[in-house]
């Protein structure tokens, strides 16, 4: 075994929460063309069980915090979140971890990072959705970002989660569009894009590859600093 | 430092089935598909999945299939299709569009579909988008004949269940000069060009069935319409530059980019990477697409973006 507790028969496989709604077929393709296998959450139980958890979410948010809710699957979320297992969330799935949106008002998210997701807004002539390549502004030494640097990834969405005192330590990178918003966020082995890496090519594929091989090489710059992260050793391939 | 989101460079295939009913790709002039010289059959510039393949590996942004026959053919016998994309989705990655043929209808068995069933397919086949055409237009003549939206429509269909960044709508205008500013119900620009009777002003027609038919909407009037249904993002195509390789109409791009707050793609006409940068500069249109001059390798993907960089335009490199 592996330092990270997972065995060589689960070295290739991740546990992916996909609740119907929506183009998932990129995520799953992803997976698969990275040479990772796909485990599907049918029941509450699968997410606990899960060694590596992606959430890919799509659609709006009352509809997936509703889905989620009918499914049982808020409470065992919320339990493997806590527990500190790898988690990729994408997209919505980054939302979803807030206390909120506007974009459904009264539903509560799975409340993990403090914050509500808001509107961005078109009255000054900002296009909306912001859709397209944009950067990524890095915020904290972080492996799981190493590849991207100053290239461009692919957002689509018309909510983002803004930076706040409370949630900044959660703060991985900031991406400017209409002001400055938060475009991934990270804490120990929990990470969430509002960017899509199954959309934006290699250097998705990149990101992927790093999440699915759990291995973090620290940078440079932070390999002396205090509260450097620790270093995890790659999975052993026996 | 600070971010910024770039201009995006999107590779559209034109899809239709050869008289062998195998998919190919076609480019039309100006709308007219058939090949006008030599037999009937119908051009073939290469088969979409490794044509959508190759425009990943050359860096397109975002690549777009056109199915043009979908006003004719059933979507249940355009599985091929689907087929299509879910092999396209296995290596390519970027955002995929999908547009002709997404409306309810009845097929030989006598099943019915709605336009959401058949969107939903298309999404379960590694769509990220579906575009509708004709159908937006009738969808806007109904919303501005009742002065409110009906619900019905395909793009609040589609954009209640999926969101509006998956519905995009396709328009297909055609130029039309006019005497004076209000000569016609429609909202006119002044032309940077003037008519061949020295007139001053036009309007944008929209046409359907692939531009044989207009349609008493104008362009303008069409995309503020949508953009009310809950269209995510404009394609705005130009049926007297299409295939010309003249340039985009940086007019009709114009009135349109500054009509909506929704992004726009600006197709037609391109023929070399100035086009796309002359667009940019004039334009707020978000993204440039190209068929013909990608699919013949006249132009490269790489040119035009290098070519927007060397122009200051932000570009994914």
């Amino acid at each position: 075994m592996s330092r990270s507790g997972i065995t060589t028969s689960e070295n290739r496989e991740v546990t992916l929460l996909d609740y119907g709604v929506g183009n998932v077929r990129s995520v799953r393709n992803a997976i698969k063309y990275l040479g990772f296998e796909v485990r599907e959450v049918t029941k509450p139980e699968d997410i606990l069980t899960a060694k590596r958890l992606i959430f890919p979410g799509v659609g709006s948010y009352g509809a997936a915090m509703d889905i989620l809710k009918r499914k049982d699957f808020v409470d065992p979320l919320k339990e493997y979140l806590a527990e500190g297992k790898p988690f990729l969330g994408i997209c919505l799935g980054l939302q979803l971890l807030f206390e909120g949106s506007e974009e459904s008002s009264g539903v509560e998210g799975l409340g993990v990072v403090p914050g509500m997701v808001t509107a961005f807004d078109p009255s000054q002539g900002l296009v909306v959705p912001h859709m397209g390549w944009n950067g990524l502004e890095q915020r904290k030494p972080s492996a799981a970002l190493g590849c991207v640097e100053d290239k461009r990834v692919y957002f689509v969405h018309s909510f983002r989660a803004l930076e706040t005192e409370k949630n900044s330590e959660w703060v991985l990178s900031t991406t400017d569009y209409g002001g400055e918003f938060v475009s991934s966020i990270q804490k120990g082995q929990v990470t969430a894009m509002q960017f899509h890496p199954e959309k934006s090519g290699a250097v998705g594929l990149e990101l992927f590859k790093s999440f699915l091989e759990g291995h973090e090489k620290v940078p440079e710059a932070t390999s002396l600093a205090v509260g450097a992260l620790p270093t995890v050793a790659p999975l052993c391939l026996m | 430092r600070s971010t910024c989101l770039a201009k995006r460079v999107i590779a559209c295939l034109d899809v239709r089935a050869n008289d062998n009913g195998d998919l190919v790709v076609t480019k039309g002039d100006q709308y007219d598909v058939r090949e006008k010289a030599g037999d009937n059959d119908v051009r073939n510039l290469g088969k979409p999945v490794e044509l959508a393949g190759r425009y990943f590996q050359e860096g397109a942004d975002e690549v777009t299939f056109l199915n043009i026959t979908g006003f004719r053919d059933f979507p249940l016998e355009d599985m091929p299709m689907l087929e299509v994309l879910q092999r396209s989705s296995e290596t390519v990655f970027v955002p995929l569009t999908v547009g002709g043929g997404i409306r309810d209808f009845t097929d030989a068995t006598g099943r019915s579909y709605s336009s959401l069933e058949v969107a939903a397919e298309y999404f379960r086949s590694g769509a990220d988008k579906i575009s509708i055409g004709s159908d937006a237009v009738s969808a806007v003549e109904d919303l501005l004949a009742a002065g409110k939206p009906s619900g019905k429509s395909a793009i609040e269909q589609i954009s209640e269940t999926y969101g509006k960044q998956a519905v995009v709508v396709s328009v297909d205008p055609r130029k039309v000069w006019v005497d004076s500013q209000d000569a016609v119900p429609h909202h006119t620009i002044r032309s940077s060009v003037p008519g061949p009777n020295g007139e001053e002003f036009c309007w944008y027609q929209c046409t359907v069935r692939g531009g044989r038919e207009g349609r008493p909407l104008g362009a303008y009037e069409l995309a503020k319409g949508v953009e009310e249904l809950g269209a995510g993002e404009i394609l705005l195509n130009c049926i007297d530059k299409d295939g010309t390789g003249d340039g985009f109409d940086i007019d009709l791009i114009g009135m349109v980019s500054d009509a909506v707050t929704i992004p726009v793609i600006a197709s037609s006409g391109a023929g070399c990477p100035e086009h796309f940068s002359e667009m940019f500069k004039s334009t707020r249109a978000a993204a440039g697409l190209a068929a013909g001059i990608f699919h013949r390798e006249e132009v490269s993907i790489n040119s035009v973006k290098e070519h927007l960089d060397s122009e200051g335009i932000p570009s994914r490199m």
